[in-house]
């Protein structure tokens, strides 16, 4: 059933030519994170999203210091490898310093344009809404250089429209993982999500739409009870990682990645409600560490998020050097600590992990939760 | 170090701020970060306090240490700024030259300095249960722009309301402009401080200027920072007309780009000044200097201005503008090389370091060194590595050396 969208995930950037050429759109390359897609779409372009590949870092390395998170790092080094050749140009949220400063870096380096939009922070509402009103039509102005196509309304409607589709599928993905996560393994899981990232989004809706009712027509797996787990971090483990919990029977019920649970709670842009709609894009859905979100604390609402999803413990995989996750861990873990919710952090470096160096922690903590479950 | 005689009174002046702080009935305690508008806090009867500032005195004391074991102890990662777990940790220990910090009604950050700063000061309001007022200033890829300035005036309006709501008092506009007049007089004398470098031999260092940046940072809005730093300039002006050196037989003159290595402050001097080697010019002093004159300053409006020059700070630009600034100090102060701190705890300063050190050196002529070590955690510091690079780096200016 995920042979697909395993294949779609091998090795994306290999096959960037191939999708430009089938597609007929210039390649947008899109950087983390909640950058609308549906923009890109609209303005005859086609995003392809970059959350961190696993790839040797060398030449990075001569522009970016070894405190910087592995997405980051891989990222730059594709670009100056030329792997990204492809692309027509870059967008950049102001998701973090390192991506704020990243961009800086592509624009002396590459030879794409480089996009920023940033995410406003403001405490004050009247502020921040009034700042995404005079940015959105900078940002599709500056969309439009970069493709040559201005996304008009009629545009922006059928983009929303077809990414709204791929979001309602991607949910009801989730859906049927909270219900039966034993049904679809943390790693095809997350192959399925990721593979939006590197598909045309109309053949990506097709792919969805024809593996929904087949998970859901096929009978429960049999065997006994095992433990499920809530994964949460800012961008999903590498898939050697995600096989590992499946092999030693850890069920993944859901998770809060970035790339993940909290982008399939957001909703899409809607040209009806441009304001309204981005402020929801932005700012609704599992909150987000990089983002200040006032009077919502993620750490009162993460407990919750667990219990929801009927899971037993988290599985924190945080991504090497990422500071906004860092900061937040210890609230979230005393918070579950406080609601007896065991929980386990297991740093993420796409660098330089060996997966079977974390299966003896996994393994003692499935025991936990399975002997917790007796 | 250079002995000044002002010194004695910047340290009277922050002891006794510190001591308002701990024992102030009449004040609400405002903590607010290094490029917060201050000047709204003050204005509006508040008393402010800077984590920022007491965790670079806790390093430069040699006391950050047990103080950032303890944050770690309680879950903070590593991965995160330093100062922060500083301020954690001086939290946990109540430890630090004043005996921990005391606690907020409020909070008041901006993103102008980093982002990373309202991760901070949403653990704080989330442990003392208080609100927290983020001032979000975009970052300044080209320059100061139009809507983002109005952006910001549109916060700071907020900001007036939100501080009025804290203290119960209505705010004044007037105490304002008085607060924001000072605020430039302080600054405008900071810097002509610090211009006052451009002479050979340099009267002070810029690790002098680290030290004497507490005050500006702290407690700029206020009649007695100002007349502080019209002393100071007096002072080293005095220096200046005597030909008095801070660094005996001056060779070299470089610049220091990022924040110093707090508790190894006197370790630089005392390398540098063996090997004749004047620190002239700085970046991170430079933040709070000149601030009667923001880049881009809109017409006679002095919140305009005030804006301006928050939104203009030189971490908060982009890399052509920072080449630009780092190439402009190169040449007004004579400078015959650069160093760079790759500061662990500051992605802002640090990440694009390495390139650009090399788009400065092809501009100037001149040689720069980049250095890895960390604002306040001495872990992170390797002294034969330092000295290797440093070493290095001053005979590569040789050929340029006075």
């Amino acid at each position: 059933m995920f042979a697909f969208f395993h294949d779609a995930v091998a090795d994306p950037l290999s096959r960037l030519a191939d999708l430009r050429r089938k597609s007929g759109r210039p390649l947008i390359g899109v950087t983390p994170a909640y950058f609308p897609l549906e923009w890109i779409h609209a303005a005859g372009g086609l995003p392809v999203s970059f959350w961190g590949e696993r790839i040797p870092i060398s030449r990075a390395d001569a522009l970016l210091p070894p405190y910087c998170c592995p997405a980051s790092r891989s990222i730059l080094e594709i670009e100056l490898a030329g792997l990204t050749a492809e692309l027509s140009g870059w967008v950049f949220t102001s998701l973090c310093d390192t991506l704020v400063n990243l961009r800086e870096i592509f624009r002396g380096i590459s030879p794409r344009p480089a996009l920023a939009f940033p995410i406003p922070l403001a405490t004050d509402p009247g502020s921040r809404r009034a700042r995404l009103e005079e940015r959105i039509p900078r940002v599709l102005d500056d969309l439009a250089r970069m493709t040559g196509k201005t996304a008009t309304a009629g545009a922006l409607a059928a983009a929303s429209r077809l990414y709204g589709e791929i979001r309602r599928l991607q949910r009801r993905l989730y859906e049927i993982r909270r219900g039966r996560p034993r049904l679809v393994g943390a790693r095809d899981f997350h192959a399925a999500i990721r593979a939006g990232f590197f598909l045309d989004p109309g053949e990506y809706r097709t792919r969805l739409e024809a593996l929904l009712p087949a998970l859901e027509n096929a009978p429960e797996p049999k065997g006994a009870r095992r433990p499920r787990v809530f994964l949460s971090g800012m961008v999903s483990p590498p898939e050697e990682v995600l096989g590992l919990l499946d092999r030693l029977g850890l069920d993944a019920a859901d998770d809060d990645f970035a790339d993940g649970g909290r982008m399939v709670s957001r909703p899409v842009f809607s040209p009806e409600d441009p304001v309204g709609s981005l402020y929801r894009v932005l700012f609704d859905g599992r909150p987000c560490p990089c983002l200040h979100l006032p009077g919502l604390d993620r750490a009162d609402v993460f407990p919750q998020a667990v219990r929801e999803a009927g899971a037993q413990g988290v599985l924190f995989l945080p991504m090497r050097c990422c500071e906004p996750d860092a900061f937040e861990r210890p609230a979230l873990t005393a918070r579950l600590a406080e609601r007896g919710i065991p929980a386990l952090a297991l740093e993420m470096d796409f660098e330089t992990l060996h997966p079977e160096s974390l299966r003896t922690r996994l393994e003692a903590f499935r025991d936990l939760l399975e002997e917790a479950d007796r | 170090m250079t002995r000044l005689a002002s010194f004695a009174r910047m340290k009277e002046m922050m002891t006794l701020h510190y001591l308002e702080a701990k024992t102030t009935r009449e004040k609400p305690i405002v903590w607010v970060t290094s490029g917060a508008p201050v000047e709204y806090v003050v204005a509006a009867g508040a008393l402010p306090v800077y984590p920022e500032n007491y965790a670079a005195m806790c390093a430069a004391g040699h006391q950050a240490l047990s103080l950032l074991e303890a944050a770690e102890g309680q879950g903070a990662s590593p991965d995160i700024c330093s100062y922060a777990r500083t301020d954690f940790g001086q939290d946990l220990l109540r430890g630090g030259p004043a005996g921990g910090l005391p606690p907020p009604r409020a909070l008041v950050c901006a993103t102008n300095i980093c982002r990373t700063v309202v991760k901070w000061f949403e653990a704080v309001a989330r442990k003392y249960r208080v609100p927290l007022f983020v001032v979000d200033m975009p970052f300044l890829h080209d320059g100061l722009t139009r809507d983002a300035l109005d952006y910001v005036l549109r916060q700071f309006e907020a900001l007036a309301g939100f501080l009025a709501a804290q203290t119960g008092r209505p705010f004044e506009r007037e105490r304002l402009l008085e607060t924001v007049a000072l605020s430039q007089e302080t600054t405008a004398l900071w810097r002509r401080t610090l211009d006052l470098c451009r002479s050979r031999p340099a009267p002070i260092t810029a690790l002098d200027a680290f030290v004497h940046i507490a005050p500006v940072v702290t407690l700029r809005g206020t009649p007695a920072c100002r007349d502080y730093y019209e002393a100071l300039f007096r002072e080293v002006e005095g220096r200046v007309a005597r030909r008095e050196a801070a660094v005996p037989n001056e060779r070299y003159r470089a610049l220091w780009d990022n924040l110093p290595v707090w508790d190894r402050l006197r370790w630089f001097a005392s390398f540098f000044d063996a090997r004749g080697l004047a620190v002239a010019a700085a970046t991170y002093p430079n933040s709070w200097a000149g601030m009667d004159r923001a880049v881009g300053a809109q017409g006679d409006d002095p919140i305009e201005a005030l804006a301006g020059s928050y939104l203009s700070l030189y971490i908060h630009s982009g890399f052509e503008q920072r080449v630009a600034t780092l190439v402009r100090l190169i040449e007004e102060f004579s400078l015959t090389g650069f160093i760079m701190h790759s500061n662990r705890s500051c992605k802002p300063y640090s990440v694009g370091m390495y390139g650009l050190r090399e788009e400065v050196s092809r501009r100037t002529g001149v040689p720069g060194v980049v250095i890895e070590a960390d604002q306040n955690d001495p872990r992170q510091f390797t002294e034969a590595r330092t000295v290797t690079a440093l070493e290095a780096f001053i005979e590569s200016m040789e050929p340029l050396a006075g």
